[in-house]
């Protein structure tokens, strides 16, 4: 059970860094990004192609870290990619005043285009790092992966410092603002397109860290974020939207209610329960467990 | 006196601030009344409570002898309770004569099985009901528009629309939330004068809340005025225009504002 | 012999197109013409499917299977709309797609009942009693007939007052409250009928498969019915054909290119994902669809 408990945590951990950039991105556009999933992908094979096609050549840098190189240039990459997307589709949607439904069909169209785009270049298979399969190690009797290990200290490093971001910062001052309301924000002279871009940048960037980790401990495939973005919508939704702590926790639960109804139910439905979760959560709390606006 | 509605001791809040508290009066059967107060009196709070869009926390509100309270939105204006909204609410993607055909009360050819199995029946009813709206359209000088899109009309034709949406209710009584708010008033005159034929002719009962004081003191025979969600006073226009405690009700609000 | 293959293809295309079209008509009904934002459809194709074979292959009446089958979409339809339609459009949205997918990992998981991932094929065909040659076209008139029977009902019903009802939620259900109208009572309505609709598209597939499958249920499928509605024109029936027509006509013509099967299907997603994008920037009504008359946000 301990060890369940403690594949909760990393999985959870995993799917806390997609929920947090879905939620705030949620909030502040009122979208539901099912594209979200896709830039954890991307983020996993862009590292992919970055380590092989321009670093492994530089035979001198051994692999370690070469492999963090390419995880810092990717999960830039997908930050950057994500503003890029914002100032050539979503601005223009925006200005037009579009509602839920367009932005929820580009957003889809945006998946598909990206996922697809994914497999036409590396195929539908998994693709390897190259790295040696790592050996879990035991610590209490529990198993856990070096991988696992960095997944944990890296999730819990990167909550720590979007939490400083949203308190110290200006810029996180007004990302909370324009969260809380967003008519006030832009009349107080915030710049509302330029917390947009940050916006967007730190919830790309989070995703790509989430996949890239995802990826590692598990494997590389062009559906892997695409498999974690309902239980992803479960953990923003749990946690009350626009609420980055709420995500935070929300994930840890999902991770850990997936893992641990192993005992219940067994591994053939671990990924219907936090289907199950998030619509009891819509049905009998829809503003989560933290409230809401 | 003969009461249409019936309003006792309605209760309701939103996160501790008290919007309604305790209002308390009754409507005459057949008459003009005019609802008034200052901002933040509870108004439409009070118009949305009594069509069932907010359930009060306690109270009693009775239609013709009939509680309202618990009752769903579309079981009350079937009752022959109408309303319109503070903000004009046109259909504007359906065409004007589309939203006048939508009104009336329990036709055959809504529900979802008649319109397949008796398409005959359905239709007889339809040319009713379009004659019908033909009529209120000439009435409201709108006949010209009714295969227009509603969004095309100006602001003014849109609140004759949605009047003319509710007559096609056939209504007992119609509550109306700011008809007036914005209108010209050459068109206001002409909605006045509607509103007292309809009084006249069909015996319809109007419940109006308005801003415009010298306007309802004009139209309404009887006016209730209401601050911080309890009825502070009752009368005759002559009698509220003279009373103190409108006056302060009134003033207080100018001096916060 | 090269005439009699290419026009069993396409018969083929035509049956696929009449699937397609008659799985399309059914999420516009409830998309295009109530505003329910339904990304589980799939889920109602499969329940139909699914239950037909089952029944089938314990062997019950063929054409009763198929009744039961319908039923059971309308009745799902119902019970899942029941509970969730007063939500908000984009949580309806991610409620039914999870739903859709829960129903999917119950077929993969419970193979004592639906064959597990390889599904069940034994049951009888609709047609079995044709001789061969004729059971191809014999399945193209059946379901153009099916097609044709459900776009008569719909446009009926659409253009009937119900079908003003309807409209009027969409467009503002404060409104339509205020006139009087139950719009609990008539979302379920428009659910349930767009999903025995879906039902009547999940058995005509089965049997054009001569299979039911977890993998034909994934939430894609239900994309592409939003992609065929959208494309054609929201709350525009001949646009949910259009929509169709071009969009199997689309997948097909990609099939020939030399890229190999991976990639002429992630090509033909990629520029299936573009063309929605643009299609949102720049015309949102879609081909048919009326700018005056559409809403496609709710």
């Amino acid at each position: 059970m301990l060890q369940l408990i403690l594949n909760g945590l990393i999985t959870g951990s995993i799917i806390a860094l997609g929920a947090i950039g879905l939620s705030m991105i949620y909030d502040i556009l009122g979208l539901v990004n099912f594209a979200h999933g896709d830039f954890m992908t991307f983020g996993g094979y862009l590292t992919f192609f970055i380590s092989l096609t321009f670093l492994r050549p530089i035979s001198f840098i051994p692999l370690t870290y070469d492999l963090l190189l390419s995880a810092i240039l990717a999960i830039i990459g997908v930050g950057l990619f994500s503003i890029l997307l914002d100032k050539i589709i979503w601005k223009k949607l925006r200005k037009k005043g579009a509602g839920t439904v367009t932005l929820l069909i580009t957003a889809i169209g945006i998946a598909l285009a990206l996922r697809n785009g994914i497999v036409f270049i590396w195929g539908s298979g998994t693709i390897s790092l190259g790295i040696p399969i790592s050996q879990a190690i035991e610590i209490f009797g529990l198993k856990i992966t070096f991988f696992e290990i960095i997944s944990i200290l890296v999730a819990i490093t990167l909550m720590l410092l979007l939490d400083f971001l949203l308190k110290n910062t200006k810029i996180g001052k007004a990302m909370r603002a324009l969260s809380d309301n967003q008519s006030l924000a832009s009349i107080t002279g915030i710049n509302v397109d330029k917390i947009i871009s940050y916006t967007w940048f730190l919830g790309g960037a989070y995703a790509a860290t989430g996949g890239i980790l995802y990826g590692l401990i598990t494997s590389f495939r062009p559906d892997m974020g695409w498999i974690l973005l309902l239980p992803i919508f479960a953990a923003v939704i749990l946690g009350s939207i626009g609420n980055v702590y709420g995500a935070m926790v929300g994930g840890l639960i999902i991770g850990l209610a997936q893992e641990t109804s192993l005992v219940f139910i067994g591994s053939r439905y671990k990924i219907a329960v936090s289907f199950l979760l998030l619509i009891i959560v819509l049905l009998v709390k829809p503003e989560g467990i933290f409230g809401g606006k | 006196m003969n009461s249409i509605l019936t309003i006792n001791d309605v209760k309701k809040s939103f996160d501790g601030i008290d919007a309604l508290n305790g209002a308390s009066f009754d409507v005459e059967k057949g008459k003009i009344t005019g609802l008034i107060g200052p901002n933040g009196a509870g108004k439409t709070t009070l118009f949305n409570t009594i069509t069932g869009f907010i359930s009060p926390e306690s109270g009693s509100i009775k239609f013709e002898g009939e509680e309202l309270i618990g009752k769903p939105p579309y079981e009350i204006t079937r009752k022959g309770l109408a309303r319109t909204f503070q903000i004009t609410r046109s259909l504007d993607k359906m065409t004007v004569m589309d939203n006048l055909l939508l009104a009336p009360r329990e036709q055959t050819g809504e529900s979802v099985i008649w319109p397949i199995i008796t398409p005959g029946k359905v239709e007889e009813e339809e040319i009713e009901v379009r004659e019908m709206a033909m009529d209120i359209l000439e009435f409201f000088n709108l006949d010209e528009h009714k295969d227009e899109y509603a969004g095309s009309l100006s602001g003014g034709q849109k609140k004759l629309l949605e009047l003319a949406r509710v007559l096609m209710i056939e209504p007992k009584m119609v509550l109306l939330d700011e008809a007036f708010a914005g209108v010209n008033p050459s068109l206001s005159n002409k909605l006045v004068d509607y509103i007292k034929h309809l009084r006249d002719d069909h015996e319809i009962s109007f419940l109006l809340i308005e801003h415009d004081i010298p306007l309802i003191m004009e139209v309404c025979e009887d006016i209730i005025v209401m601050a911080k969600g309890e009825v502070i006073a009752r009368g005759k226009p002559k009698e509220i225009k003279n009373n103190q405690k409108v006056l302060d009700a009134y003033l207080g609000v100018v001096h916060d504002e | 012999m090269i005439l009699p293959s290419l026009v069993n293809y396409f018969i083929y295309i035509g049956i696929i197109i009449g699937i397609y079209g008659l799985f399309a008509l059914g999420l516009n009904l409830e998309w295009g013409f109530t505003g329910i934002l339904n990304f589980g459809h799939v889920a109602f194709m499969g329940i139909a499917a699914y239950t037909m074979a089952i029944l089938n292959i314990a062997g019950l009446n063929l054409f009763i299977s198929i009744i039961i089958g319908i039923a059971l979409s309308i009745v799902a339809g119902v019970l899942i709309g029941a509970p969730t339609l007063k939500l908000r459009g984009d949580y309806l949205a991610i409620v039914t797609i999870a739903f859709s997918e829960i129903i999917r990992y119950f077929y993969i998981n419970e193979g004592w009942l639906t064959g597990g991932a390889g599904g069940l094929s034994n049951f009888n065909q609709l047609l079995g009693f044709l001789p061969s040659q004729y059971k191809q076209i014999g399945f193209l008139i059946v379901t153009l007939a099916l097609l044709g029977i459900v776009y008569v009902f719909l446009e009926k019903l659409i253009n009937s007052p119900w079908g003003r009802v309807l409209k009027s939620i969409r467009e503002d259900e404060e409104v339509s409250k205020a006139l009087g109208k139950n719009i609990y009572k008539y979302k379920i309505q428009s659910l349930a009928i767009g999903s025995g609709i879906a039902g009547i598209a999940g058995i005509l597939q089965a049997f054009n498969n001569y299979l039911v499958l977890p993998s034909s249920y994934k939430p894609l499928i239900t994309f592409y019915a939003w992609i065929i509605v959208v494309l054609g024109g929201s709350a525009n029936n001949k646009g949910s054909l259009v929509g169709a027509i071009i969009f199997v006509a689309f997948f097909e013509s990609t099939r020939f290119l030399p890229l190999g099967d991976v990639r002429v299907g992630s090509l033909r997603m990629i520029i299936i994902g573009l063309l929605l994008i643009l299609l949102m920037l720049f015309r949102p009504q879609g081909i048919l669809g009326n700018k005056e008359e559409l809403k496609l946000d709710i």
